[in-house]
């Protein structure tokens, strides 16, 4: 796809939402979300450069356009979408002209929790040392 | 999260329950599923912990899942760029590995510089992993427990700790599950379900100390005793007692571990390891005592300091008396100081020691024993204090006879200084070139006149 599809299509479909209504305008009109992204960090066929980023890439000609994209993942390291400067693949980022934005990790811990206490909801060494109590501390996702 | 609140699924192995256990946690799957469905969450946990697949029985370790099983019992640190004695060495293979046990073994990241180039993992209080850690230390053949800690603390940059007390802490851990795989050969799932065992301090520690060396324990009277405390024997005192570890934490700050502090962290199933330059103890275990509730008044705990060389063969009290639960600041002397019954326990390794023995210590009076008293100088609290000495199979449970050169071996690496600069073919000239640094005479030699006679560890 030829980088002017992406900019038709982009325009296309913030043209078909319609006008902002009452909105904060610091709050982009697109969100685009990719989902286990860790699958963009394959090498392209004959290249050495990944799918995310040329990906990145393509994004990055978007800059113009209120559009905010997301990179979910759970099996990947940081520095396949995160990487320090010196050995980014893009020139840009080497030479400090473009900066990547910081990887969000603070997802936060012991959620299900919070409507069952220690001391409030388990309150015996019985109770804490429960299945009921044990899978629910930790981790959400 | 709607379908996680809302509808229950049909069937365990539907499609769509299997699409939710890729993404959800345990406490999600949990209230979705029903009680046939715990073994699902056991198995889940594992293969997310491991990063593996199929038979796990005949899994052959790597050093990364070594590594990601041991930091769940021992909240090992391997965010250090500390020199590693064997393969690489470079800061990116260091961040590498990091962010390898982030993103396959369920460590936790905490902190993402702005240049990206450290990134920071904790193996966070998490009891299911650190139970489903504990079942594939002790079910998995393959698993070897003194080998797995050889190869993760020769391959990461972890702190052994100058006195050897990640050792120690290994052998309470393994005393724990010596104990489980002992009496709770199928602990889970069970309805009711317990998912961890409940144990007692006599549970424990007759599993961590040989039956002889435990019987010494059993025979033995208060070393320091408050003057409303029975003189009774220690296997009688610490009969009605619960523990419940599966893990350690690592604080942050030496203020935070107080007594209601270690109820909270029992409460998630684990004992607390001493902050840095922490004070009097390198190491806690709490307990309830005569009670199942989760009481701050009826909580004891066992203090444990480890020495690594035997500058005393003869035990030596003024150690003790620096494990003053008031004077570490465990316990507060004017809340705790007037009914402080629930008697404690103190044990000093000195892991060195050339003669293996645990001894029951007792003072000729008991001022050497304790540092807080009374307005009648009577000691403020009870404790059962012992010297266990060396690091032997005929003392200790959790060192295996065929093991124990490499638990020697492991012992001699928690000098990792002194490894440092054996390895030159020169370690004499360079040790000169760190004056001061230590208590080898090549530090001073060259430039002081007379060895000044240094207590050396």
């Amino acid at each position: 796809m030829k980088p002017e599809h992406a900019h038709r299509a982009l325009k296309k479909l913030i043209k078909s939402l319609g006008p902002r209504t009452g909105r904060d305008d610091t709050i982009p009109d697109v969100f685009v979300l990719f989902d286990e992204a860790h699958a963009l960090t394959e090498l392209k066929t004959h290249s050495n450069r990944t799918y995310f980023i040329e990906l990145r890439s393509v994004l990055h000609d978007l800059g113009d356009f209120s559009l905010f994209a997301f990179f979910l993942s759970t099996t990947s390291k940081i520095s396949q979408f995160a990487m320090p400067k010196d050995i980014d693949q893009s020139h840009r980022v080497g030479q400090g002209v473009l900066k990547p934005s910081l990887p969000f990790s603070d997802l936060g811990f012991d959620h299900l929790m919070r409507t069952r206490k220690i001391f409030d909801t388990f309150k015996t060494i019985g109770d804490v040392t429960s299945t009921e109590c044990v899978v629910h501390m930790g981790r959400p996702l | 999260m709607r379908r996680a609140h809302g509808t229950s699924i049909v069937s365990p192995v539907s499609r769509s329950f299997r699409h939710i256990l890729t993404f959800y946690r345990w406490g999600t799957i949990y209230d979705c599923s029903d009680q046939r469905n715990l073994r699902s969450i056991h198995s889940l946990a594992i293969t997310k912990l491991l990063c593996a697949d199929g038979d796990p029985y005949s899994l052959q370790f790597s050093i990364d899942q070594q590594c990601a099983v041991l930091s769940q019992r021992l909240a090992l640190d391997i965010n250090g760029t500390t020199y590693v004695t064997s393969g690489s060495t470079s800061n990116y293979d260091m961040m590498d590995k990091v962010q390898l046990q982030i993103a396959n073994h369920l460590r936790v990241c905490i902190a993402i510089p702005e240049d990206l180039a450290t990134v920071r993992g904790v193996a966070a209080s998490e009891p299911i992993l650190s139970e489903v850690a504990s079942y594939i230390m002790t079910n998995y053949s393959n698993f070897n427990l003194s080998d797995a800690l050889l190869n993760v603390l020769n391959s990461y940059a972890i702190s052994h700790g100058e006195r050897g007390e990640l050792l120690v802490a290994v052998f309470f851990t393994r005393a724990r599950d010596l104990y489980v795989q002992r009496t709770h050969p199928r602990l889970f799932p069970r309805v009711p379900t317990p998912f961890c065992p409940i144990f007692s301090v006599k549970d424990l520690l007759s599993n961590l100390f040989q039956a002889r060396s435990f019987s010494t324990m059993l025979d033995s009277l208060p070393s320091v005793r408050r003057a409303d405390f029975p003189s009774q024997k220690f296997g009688a005192v610490f009969e009605n007692t619960k523990m419940h570890f599966n893990h350690m934490i690592q604080p942050l700050k030496q203020k935070v571990v107080v007594r209601p502090y270690l109820v909270a962290i029992m409460a998630r199933g684990a004992a607390a390891l001493g902050a840095n330059c922490q004070p009097g103890y390198d190491m806690v275990y709490p307990f309830l005592y005569n009670t199942s509730d989760l009481v701050i008044k009826k909580t004891g705990f066992i203090i444990v300091q480890v020495k690594n060389h035997a500058n005393f063969l003869k035990p030596d009290p003024h150690l003790f008396r620096g494990m003053d639960p008031f004077a570490c600041k465990l316990l507060d002397k004017d809340s705790d100081g007037p009914d402080f019954t629930v008697p404690i326990i103190r044990i000093v390794f000195s892991l060195g020691g050339e003669r293996p023995s645990l001894n029951h210590i007792t003072y000729e009076s008991p001022g050497l024993g304790a540092a807080t008293f009374d307005a009648n100088k009577h000691p403020l609290f009870t404790s059962y204090d012992f010297w266990c000495s060396g690091v032997s199979p005929d003392i200790l449970q959790p060192v295996e006879g065929d093991a124990l050169t490499k638990w020697e071996i492991l012992l001699g690496k928690t000098d990792q200084w002194e490894g440092l600069f054996s390895t030159s073919k020169a370690p004499d000239v360079r040790r000169s070139q760190y004056p001061g640094g230590g208590s080898n005479n090549d530090h001073y030699d060259a430039w002081m006149l007379d060895n000044i006679p240094l207590d050396s560890e």
